[in-house]
């Protein structure tokens, strides 16, 4: 499955999102403010579910900042801290 | 001994959403050794709150809203003046569900992957929060925990507020909620679950109480909340009796042996049990047509008691 379909999938189930699904989600919607409309308790629960689904921590708000921008950024946060431990494996 | 107040206040507006509608089992005919559990339906919590802000509220503090957007729709707006109403939620075990998973994701996962959302819902004083956002109250808000008394010792802060002016009016009420954990240790450690047969109940009930200044009170008084924790519970004779066990099983005592002497009419509740089921029973009095003692037991001989003195009852 597409990281980015995993991604809408994981914001509605974990952030409670009735009304939405992974398609009526844009790829450069900004999640908060007048995008998505998260607020900072649902940015804590990202960091949180981002490590439980992919393994990949937000250790600091410089690096939260740029990749909770929107579904784009965050698809290309986890993609190069995928590849990151993929490289320290070999 | 029991510690008596009295109180001339009334409460204006009621509202329940309690788990009544659909039961596990069969209330009437519990098996014993079986356990039953009623639980609440809130769908229709969207009448008084946004579906928008409902995101991240759990069941728990949903069962509660609901009885507050009713017992808000009862009363006219003269008798609920938002910057002047207190919030008191009493409740036994709290918000169990959301703290068994906040537990259980700590445990699962570590500290550092225990799950906010259900921290924040976990946390006791959330539900009453919410009401008061949701319902834009401006007095103070308060919840108590004294498991089975906890609705008697919020009946009493609430009447002391009103006593003291603190506030005009005040929304008390009780909420408490069914989880498998809860189902799992009654079925596991009760002592008297074989014998006896047990539902359990969730729910909230909530009302809108006031100082009586009104020439005639839209459901009646509550004369007196009495707590107290020795055999004498000092049971009036001249009124009916409505009796709720402890929600534990330490003590289904008989209603029959309350006290000897007593004519009137006894009832013992057919809805489920929960530590703050009483507040069930003084909805019940509140729309009876006679004085009415509600009895609730606790542990360790702990007991509250209510009288009640429904609006056609006092003018009669």
């Amino acid at each position: 499955m597409d990281l980015k379909y995993k991604l809408k999938e994981m914001i509605i189930e974990e952030l409670q999102i009735e009304d939405l699904t992974p398609e009526e989600i844009e790829d450069d919607t900004p999640l908060f403010g007048e995008g998505l409309g998260l607020d900072s308790l649902d940015a804590v629960e990202l960091v949180v579910q981002l490590q439980v689904y992919f393994g990949v921590e937000i250790k600091n708000i410089e690096e939260g900042r740029p990749a909770l921008q929107s579904i784009n950024t965050l698809a290309q946060f986890v993609r190069a801290r995928q590849d990151k431990s993929m490289d320290k494996e070999v | 001994m029991g510690r008596t107040h009295a109180f001339d206040w009334t409460p204006g507006g009621m509202g329940a959403s309690y788990g009544m509608d659909s039961p596990l089992d069969d209330p009437a005919n519990p098996v014993a050794g079986e356990s039953h559990a009623f639980t609440a339906d809130t769908s229709s919590l969207t009448e008084f709150v946004a579906k928008g802000k409902l995101r991240r509220i759990d069941h728990y503090s949903r069962m509660a809203l609901l009885a507050c957007g009713r017992a808000i729709k009862d009363v006219p707006p003269s008798l609920f003046p938002r910057g002047r109403t207190g919030v008191i939620l009493a409740t036994g075990y709290g918000a169990l569900s959301s703290t068994f998973s906040f537990l259980d994701s700590y445990i699962e996962k570590g500290d550092k992957l225990a799950f906010p959302t259900h921290f924040s819902n976990s946390v006791h004083n959330a539900a009453a929060a919410h009401i008061s956002i949701c319902y834009n109250i401006k007095g103070p808000s308060l919840t108590v925990s004294q498991l089975d008394m906890s609705f008697f010792s919020a009946l009493i802060t609430a009447g002391s507020w009103l006593e003291t002016r603190k506030t005009d009016a005040v929304l008390v009420g009780t909420a408490d909620t069914y989880c498998n954990v809860m189902g799992y240790c009654i079925d596991k450690f009760s002592r008297s679950r074989k014998k006896t047969p047990y539902s359990f109940g969730e729910g909230a009930v909530f009302f809108l109480v006031s100082r009586a200044t009104h020439a005639r009170p839209v459901y009646g008084y509550i004369d007196q909340v009495t707590m107290g924790q020795s055999r004498n519970r000092e049971i009036p004779l001249d009124v009916d009796i409505i009796f709720t066990p402890s929600s534990t099983d330490t003590c289904h005592a008989a209603p029959g042996k309350l006290r000897a002497g007593h004519t009137r009419e006894l009832k013992v509740r057919r809805h489920g049990f929960s530590p703050t089921d009483s507040s069930m029973d003084a909805a019940y009095a509140l729309e009876g047509k006679s004085r009415t003692c509600c009895i609730k037991l606790g542990q360790n001989g702990a007991w509250g008691k209510l009288m009640i003195t429904p609006a056609d009852g006092k003018n009669k």
